[in-house]
């Protein structure tokens, strides 16, 4: 009985893998209060989601989709594809992101969102 | 006559262009204006030219590039794009006016101009993507693009909500992914139509999958769209943008989303599907929640650009309240809403960004005796919130009466009571804003009346307000079909 479950829990490593990571990312981003921090939670969740993707795509010895003789196994080549533009846009949301965390500090001398709150409190007194 | 074929992937094409070329004009500013109001305008036209083809000849079906469906990427107008599309495009090209002729509040005008017109890009694309993955892309360019005009003003305050309302919204997008990766996993096509055709069979077979992916695609558009616990970001980003972003962001930016959600609802999934579940019953409490809270935020706030983005996370509630009823008349109702309450909030804000930038007064309780300074803008905040509060003869009186009808058809009169219950409410945060403006001493009598290009989006919207209050019949055809399309 346990080995059964032991062998499915293996047959989706996969999957199981980029779940733990989406929630490892979750709970960091929702948790830790360094904006730098928060920003790689949110790679690590994006990273789980295009893991857990590519995964859809993967076959157990396939090989990269090229028509060639003697070739009879592919992998399916579109999760890959959709999830170059998935990575184009966490790239660009991430640098956009870094962007303003330069800006933030500039602007409050802090990284730490509950100081940033802080600071805007005290103002609105 | 020549073909509207290629019209659909134009209009996104068009500003795209003009995103790109708009920014290299530093130097010729009058040029980068020319074409950043040239560029609204064909697309404007071409989608009146779109709703108008779409109403005679049915549904337009575009391949992009000539590929065809399950390999190629398609753009469907059905008339709920073609009537979003037209909602955005006027509204849009209103906004673009004003950005243009309003004294500036932002430092790089051209890239200003450049990312409302990337924003615009996006939004056309989202309600006409019939590939979800499309969808997915053309949600985050709109997303990234509208944290960027709110972080362009680079105030203190503007650049922590952008921040706050970027991770958010990097958050929703990681939902939306993820179930799309659920639903491509039991389906195997990224197209809409063929993914419903697949689910009917598989739904079934993989309950657990669909189930999950729902969840994740309602909490990341629930985000996105500010649907009431989700929507802590809204008010501080909608208040510390610059006026012309805080109208398209709370006029258009968040119903985009619900209209994405639907789209998604009933060309993916098949309505019968979606409402199974009981994500109808948790929309309605979110729905009726959201309209609760946010008058009763928006009652409390002295801040006049705060009370109208807690407005908008109530009149969000609305439309999500017209879609989760699911009765013809309800569902019409939230059609409308959308035209409507865009209508009228991007009126709202543009008139409240004329008030604060002539007078440098933030709060309701420092606008005494302004109305007799600035009488035009006042009279078009007003007519704004009357119609926010739903007077009869007002547009904002023909989506309510339509969304309390529907509540009664659907049997839950309790809804009817909601949405008169918020009426009062509206009236209790709008009406200090206008009689603290007409009434009290003249306390300011230097302020004066903007130039009459800066009132021209105003007299326009005011003037909307009051012709879809008195003869709502001219946009009817196109609301009737796309309440077919959700409630068939």
């Amino acid at each position: 009985m346990s080995m059964e479950i032991l062998e499915r829990l293996y047959g989706n490593i996969y999957y199981l893998t980029s779940v733990i990571l989406f929630v490892i990312g979750f709970h960091t981003m929702l948790t830790h209060r360094n904006l730098i921090k928060k920003l790689m939670a949110l790679n690590i969740m994006d990273t789980a989601i295009f893991l857990f993707f590519v995964a859809i795509g993967y076959r157990q010895g396939g090989q990269a989709p090229i028509l060639l003789p003697g070739v009879t196994s592919f992998v399916n080549p579109v999760p890959s594809a959709l999830i170059l533009t998935g990575i184009v846009i966490s790239v660009s949301f991430t640098a956009f992101a870094l962007a303003l965390v330069v800006l933030l500090y500039k602007h409050y001398g802090t990284l730490d969102s509950d100081e940033i709150i802080a600071i805007r409190g005290k103002k609105h007194v | 006559m020549f073909s509207l074929t290629h019209a659909p992937i134009l209009m996104v094409v068009i500003l795209l262009t003009a995103a790109f070329i708009v920014p290299l004009l530093r130097k010729h500013l009058l040029v980068a204006k020319a074409l950043f109001l040239g560029a609204g305008l064909l697309v404007t036209i071409l989608s009146f030219l779109v709703a108008w083809n779409v109403l005679e000849n049915g549904t337009m079906v575009y391949n992009v590039g000539g590929w065809a469906a399950p390999h190629g990427i398609a753009l469907v107008v059905d008339a709920f794009a073609a009537y979003v599309s037209l909602v955005i495009s006027v509204i849009s090209l209103v906004i673009f006016w004003f950005a243009v002729f309003a004294p500036r509040e932002v430092k790089h005008e051209v890239g200003y101009y450049a990312l409302i017109l990337l924003l615009t890009a996006a939004m056309h694309g989202i309600v006409m993507a019939g590939d979800i993955f499309n969808l997915f892309v053309f949600v985050e360019i709109s997303s990234l693009a509208a944290v960027a005009i709110i972080a362009v003003k680079g105030t203190k305050e503007s650049i922590e909500a952008s921040f706050r309302y970027l991770i958010l919204s990097a958050l929703g997008s990681g939902g939306l992914l993820f179930s799309i990766a659920l639903l491509f996993m039991v389906t195997g096509h990224l197209n809409m139509d063929l993914m419903r055709q697949t689910l009917e069979v598989t739904a079934g077979q993989y309950p657990l999958n669909v189930l999950t992916a729902l969840a994740f695609m309602v909490v990341g558009l629930g985000v996105k769209s500010a649907l009431f616990p989700l929507h802590i970001w809204l008010p501080d980003a909608h208040a510390n943008a610059p006026t012309a972003s805080s109208a398209l962001l709370s006029g258009l930016v968040v119903k985009v989303y619900i209209v994405a959600l639907m789209r998604i609802a009933y060309m993916t999934l098949g309505m019968e599907l979606f409402y199974l579940l009981p994500i109808r019953q948790i929309l309605l409490v979110m729905a009726s929640l959201a309209i609760v809270a946010g008058s009763v935020f928006a009652i409390v706030q002295d801040n006049i650009k705060r009370l109208l983005a807690f407005s908008t996370v109530a009149q969000v509630g609305y439309i999500f309240l017209g879609f989760s009823l699911l009765s013809a008349r309800a569902v019409e109702g939230a059609v409308w809403h959308i035209l409507i309450h865009a209508i009228m909030k991007t009126l709202l804000f543009l008139a409240v960004g004329v008030v604060i930038h002539q007078s440098g007064y933030k709060k309701i309780s420092q606008l005494h005796g302004l109305g007799r300074r600035m009488p035009l803008t006042f009279a078009c905040i007003t007519l704004g919130a009357l119609s926010m509060v739903g007077i009869p003869g007002t547009a904002g009186f023909i989506s309510k009466l339509y969304l309390a009808l529907g509540a009664l058809d659907a049997g839950q009169a309790i809804f009817a009571v909601l949405i008169l219950l918020s009426s009062l409410l509206s009236a209790v945060y709008y009406f200090p804003l206008i009689i603290t403006a007409y009434f009290g001493h003249d306390a300011s009598p230097t302020v004066v009346e903007p130039s009459l290009a800066v009132q021209l989006p105003l007299v326009v919207l005011a003037i909307a307000v009051l012709f879809y209050g008195l003869m709502p019949s001219i946009l009817l055809p196109l609301v009737r079909q796309t309440a077919l399309l959700i409630t068939r």
